[in-house]
């Protein structure tokens, strides 16, 4: 009973940080992508923010997901999971990328700066990684 | 044709893996009703659906089993 339980809980919390993430990632490259368009800062200030708290909520996600992988489907490997661990990684490592960069250069997407497009480009990148991971996610339910 | 064969195997293995789970939550499910009811009618009733969850699960995972051991034999 306390395992099931504890499943329960781990699949939830999967679930939940999941939703979480591919909330704010497309929210994150519209605002970002506004902030091109109208040189609005607060719109870029909005998507790092956004970035920030999916960054930080991907590591539960991606552990919760792991010990899912682990308990309810044995391990077992198969395409989606390879994928699911795949994408899991790299999207984790282009939110800490891109939240280092932002921290470091805060003008990284500034019109002034040469680096503003591969910062974008990464954004809209990370942003498919969170939709292609839901888009897996969506294949169990 | 191999590979056409070894990739149509992993798909359905595939299948199965994510299929497997849905059957245990849904005999969990049921078990919790039929423990939450008081009538008897009710329990018998989810107790016989979880019952069936169950023999779904024992299924898929006999062939699940089959397609492993097919998955292995392929060249």
């Amino acid at each position: 009973m306390a395992n099931m339980v504890k499943n329960k809980l781990v699949v939830h919390t999967h679930h939940i940080g999941s939703h979480f993430t591919n909330g704010l990632m497309p929210v994150a490259a519209l605002f970002i992508t506004l902030y091109f368009i109208t040189g609005d800062r607060n719109f870029e200030s909005a998507s790092f923010y956004c970035i920030v708290l999916a960054m930080l909520a991907s590591p539960p996600v991606f552990f919760s997901g792991f010990i899912d992988w682990l308990t309810r489907f044995q391990g077992r490997s198969t395409r989606i999971f390879n994928h699911k661990r795949l994408f899991g990684v790299l999207f984790m490592l282009v939110s800490i990328l891109l939240v280092a960069w932002r921290i470091m250069r805060p003008e990284v997407a500034a019109p002034s700066s040469d680096l503003r497009y591969v910062y974008l480009a990464m954004v809209y990148v990370d942003t498919g990684f969170a939709t292609y991971l839901g888009y897996l996610g969506g294949k169990f339910i | 044709m191999r590979t056409r064969e070894r990739k149509d195997l992993e798909r359905k293995i595939e299948a199965l893996v994510i299929a497997i789970p849905r059957e245990v939550d849904s005999r969990d499910f049921y078990m919790k009703l039929a423990e939450e009811y008081p009538d008897q009618a009710s329990k018998e009733m989810f107790s016989f659906l979880a019952n069936q969850e169950k023999q779904h699960q024992d299924m898929l995972e006999r062939i699940l089993a089959d397609l492993e051991e097919k998955l292995t034999k392929l060249p």
